[in-house]
């Protein structure tokens, strides 16, 4: 069981990465062509990057509450 | 060359905190050859609240723990008994009588016992009886010592407005942090409305922010982890919900309750899933800080656990070095935890308050 959920939590982060990685790059190639708006991206490129790290949270406490 | 000299002495510096972090809290006995060290119940012991405050401990040469503990105020009530104890009464697993009852803390908590102090256990721990306990544990001395310190940095900030209005020194930095700040509820919530919710904003951000930064200093006065307490992120959280709720417009409930512009059995989809959102929404604050936080502080501590896992001091370059470098984003992270924290709040309330009277 506790190596499943150890399995469970490295797809979770997989996850994570992908996600996160691909609003930073967006955000960098948007910031790189648009530099004026810069800071309006920033605010919505940590938005959704707190968006996507939370349903991940989410899921990283659900696989410690079942660990226990 | 300089450059080179600067950054050896800052590695240094920053190492320092890591290694007084690392002998704080491995006080179990590493002079002994080759002992058994349980890191879980070390790490534990440091992302728990307690009732006492362990400053420093080590084991003396005749082989005697030495620990210097500061008690603190317990504080109980069970069935209109209020019991007001220090720590100090309870230490070993003593009884401690009250108006004919009996209190016993075991394993950090207070339950209530026969004269014998005898504790029932089942598979699921301990079954006795618990008292409210609403003591002045560490987080709590923490967090009072956060807020005087934010009082005390809010106050002069304020007061030299009252010589010039323009700020010198460090009060320079307050202002621009605090229009940081307010930028980010003028932003999310609109200009018009903003003024009445900037202060929330401010004491969130400032407040999750100090709380962080102390308590990633390993020694005295820091070192509790507050802002990666349930109770501490969640009654911020609840804060949130209850502005949102409070100051929320009519077109606000009204497409939450409602989901104008749908065909109507869809209704019976979007509705629960709006309303389920609403609670959602301050609940990922809540596991987002928590998560955050004792995440760093468990990483921190983990890398520095592996000297007295694999008892080398080979171990110890590696560990410390990976653990400095955790400490500097956790530095960071401290900061952008707040942020995010405050950013969301005002976007949250800035949903709520915003009446829109556009066409469904």
């Amino acid at each position: 069981m506790g190596s499943l959920i150890s399995v469970g939590l490295g797809i979770i982060v997989f996850g994570l990465g992908i996600g996160i990685g691909n609003i930073g790059k967006s955000a960098l190639d948007a910031m790189a062509r648009q530099p004026e708006i810069a800071s309006e991206i920033r605010t919505a490129l940590l938005i959704s990057a707190a968006f996507i790290e939370g349903a991940g949270m989410f899921a990283i406490v659900i696989a410690f509450l079942t660990a226990n | 060359m300089n450059r080179i000299k600067l950054f050896v002495f800052a590695i240094a510096a920053l190492a320092c905190p890591a290694s007084v972090m690392a002998a704080h809290e491995m006080q179990t006995d590493s002079t002994e050859a080759k002992e058994e060290i349980d890191v879980n119940e070390i790490i534990g012991h440091h992302i728990a609240d307690a009732h006492s405050w362990n400053i420093f401990g080590y084991t003396n040469s005749d082989g005697e723990k030495v620990e210097l503990t500061i008690p603190l105020p317990v504080i109980t009530y069970y069935k209109g008994d209020v019991l007001v104890r220090l720590s100090s009464a309870f230490e070993e697993e003593a009884v401690v009588e009250h108006n004919g009852l009996y209190y016993k803390m075991h394993h950090g908590k207070i339950y209530m016992t026969n004269a014998a102090g005898d504790i029932e256990t089942d598979e699921n721990g301990p079954i006795n009886e618990r008292p409210l306990d609403i003591s002045i544990t560490r987080n709590v001395v923490s967090m009072f010592m956060s807020v005087a310190l934010l009082l005390l940095i809010f106050i002069g900030a304020a007061r030299a407005y009252r010589k010039s209005s323009v700020p010198r020194g460090g009060n320079a930095m307050v202002e621009t942090l605090v229009l940081f700040v307010k930028d980010i509820a003028d932003e999310q919530i609109g200009k018009e409305k903003s003024d009445k919710f900037a202060p929330y904003i401010l004491t969130l951000f400032f407040f999750i922010w100090i709380n962080n930064i102390i308590g990633l200093i390993p020694f005295f006065p820091g070192g509790s982890n507050l802002s990666g307490n349930i109770s501490f992120t969640g009654i911020l959280a609840v804060f949130t919900f209850l502005t949102t709720a409070i100051f929320a417009s009519k077109s606000y409930w009204k497409h939450n309750l409602t989901v104008p512009g749908i065909p109507f059995p869809m209704k019976f989809l979007l509705v629960p899933i709006e309303i389920v959102s609403m609670f959602t929404k301050p609940f990922t604050l809540l596991i987002r800080l928590l998560a955050n936080v004792t995440g760093g502080h468990i990483i921190i501590l983990s890398l520095l656990s592996m000297i007295f896992i694999t008892q080398s001091y080979v171990m110890t370059i590696p560990s410390v070095l990976l653990s400095l470098v955790i400490f500097v984003l956790e530095l960071i992270f401290g900061a952008l935890q707040a942020y995010i924290f405050a950013l969301l709040s005002s976007l949250y309330i800035g949903l709520a308050v915003k009446d829109e009277e556009h066409e469904d």
